[in-house]
């Protein structure tokens, strides 16, 4: 769960001296959205986002003429526009750094850098991935999210009870609660019928608190058909 | 973990007829990066981000005068660069099933639409990241473990167990696809409990410490 392990190695970087026209033809030609600003020592110098393209564009709405525009767009320098000392993640640093630092910085990538070297870039999608990776089943399974109370040992007392009534644990998944400071638990559980783990559910309510969120079943992903449909096309994750 | 728990509800919507520049400066005032279009009735009709506005505005290769150009702008309206076809989710849906749905398709924002079509939130991709946070531990402090387990039924029960064993508490915890079918990587954060006496207790009950450390 290191940086090292999502992040796309060798991204394709610019130089500071390339121009705005230069960076929107490689972004275009390779397919990505960001590009490290290198110089030529292989220093990281900066960073620039399409975004960042697009904002200095000469706005039609300015009083140039089409020629002044075009030469605009040939002469400002990547190095005039691109972000100076950008947040960067190191390639050993959890993944969830990465996450929080865009998060934080309203980032949605990040040059990862090993040893003060350029080994990567980790964007948004990268860490998204890994996201539905947490939660995803390969088999048809019953999925259970619960309020735990405050307390030791909740974990362990749920999924005992989940696998002495033959549940096979697919995933686990911790999130806050709806109120500050409360947790809830969202498990996928297969080999047991749904009914089974409601009864399992409810008697953790009595017994221990439990508060019982959602119960559905779910399916893996490539099956989920009724999640992808627009809106016109019928309701969406609703039987 | 639902869409409900995670959206923004009221989202700044739009009409058709709002000419693009006005929408560029209601997306920068706003701070959103897209904007829902709604009908009279706030029916969800169509979306833009501040990309297509942004590469709609005319290209500077076109050879258009500048007088053509400004006269284009004010007359282009959101309606005109709309996405028509937009991917929605339910109130309903998993919060997975959105996640999905933004890889699938490449977007960074869902409108969330009622039975009737009504625009009733919005959730976005930094609404998405803050929840994987959670999951991943990000906000908590405790010891961070990640650990092989067999993907057998039973051993999360014993890991928990073992925890609980040594008065831990479980502050996060994330289950991982391992490069091995066979095996589960599970990331784990535990509140008092120090490094050395979890890593002890660990050791015995999984097929491997990967990594842990102290946040």
């Amino acid at each position: 769960m290191l940086v090292r392990h999502y992040m796309t190695p060798n991204p394709v970087t610019i130089l500071p001296t390339a121009s705005v026209e230069d960076a929107f033809y490689i972004m275009h030609e390779k397919g990505v959205h960001h590009l490290p600003v290198q110089d030529y020592a292989g220093g990281l110098v900066g960073f620039v986002a399409e975004h960042d393209l697009l904002l200095v564009s000469p706005s039609p709405t300015a009083a140039i003429t089409l020629h002044e525009m075009l030469y605009q767009l040939a002469q400002v320098k990547i190095s005039s526009i691109m972000s100076e000392h950008p947040i960067t993640v190191d390639a050993d640093a959890p993944l969830e750094e990465a996450a929080r630092l865009m998060v934080e910085h309203k980032l949605d990538a990040l040059p990862v850098l090993s040893q003060g070297e350029l080994v990567g870039i980790i964007t948004e999608t990268d860490i998204f991935q890994v996201f539905l990776e947490v939660l995803d089943t390969p088999v048809p399974a019953v999925r259970l999210s619960m309020l735990i109370p405050d307390e030791k040992g909740l974990i362990a007392y749920l999924c005992r009870h989940i696998a002495a009534a033959g549940g096979n644990i697919l995933s686990a998944g911790e999130f806050h609660g709806p109120k500050p400071g409360t947790r809830q638990l969202t498990l996928r559980i297969a080999e047991v019928p749904l009914e089974q783990v409601r009864a399992i559910a409810e008697r953790a309510v009595q017994e221990r608190g439990f508060v019982l969120l959602d119960i559905r079943e779910c399916a893996p992903a490539e099956k989920t058909g009724h999640a992808e449909a627009p809106a016109d096309a019928g309701p969406a994750g609703k039987e | 973990m639902l869409v409900a728990e995670r959206m923004s509800r009221q989202p700044v919507a739009v009409s058709p007829d709002l000419p693009l520049p006005e929408a560029l400066r209601l997306m920068r005032e706003k701070r959103v990066r897209r904007l829902p279009i709604v009908d009279e009735s706030g029916r969800l009709i169509g979306i833009v981000s501040e990309k297509d506005l942004l590469y709609a505005a005319p290209s500077p290769a076109t050879t258009l005068s500048i007088y053509e150009m400004q006269y284009l702008l004010t007359r282009i309206t959101v309606k005109d660069v709309m996405t028509s076809d937009v991917i929605t989710v339910r109130e309903s849906n998993t919060i997975e099933e959105a996640a999905r749905l933004m890889v699938q398709h490449k977007i960074g924002g869902l409108p969330v639409v009622d039975d009737a079509g009504k625009l009733i939130g919005i959730i976005t991709e930094t609404d998405l990241f803050k929840t994987f946070l959670e999951l991943l531990g990000g906000w908590e402090h405790g010891v961070r473990a990640t650990v092989l387990i067999l993907d057998q039924r039973g051993e999360l029960c014993r890991l928990a167990e073992v925890i609980a064993g040594i008065g831990g508490n479980i502050v996060s915890l994330g289950t991982f696809m391992g490069e091995d079918p066979a095996t589960r990587q599970i990331l784990l954060k535990v509140a008092d409990v120090g490094i050395e006496e979890l890593t002890q207790a660990l050791q015995p009950a999984v097929l491997k410490i990967l990594d842990i450390r102290e946040t």
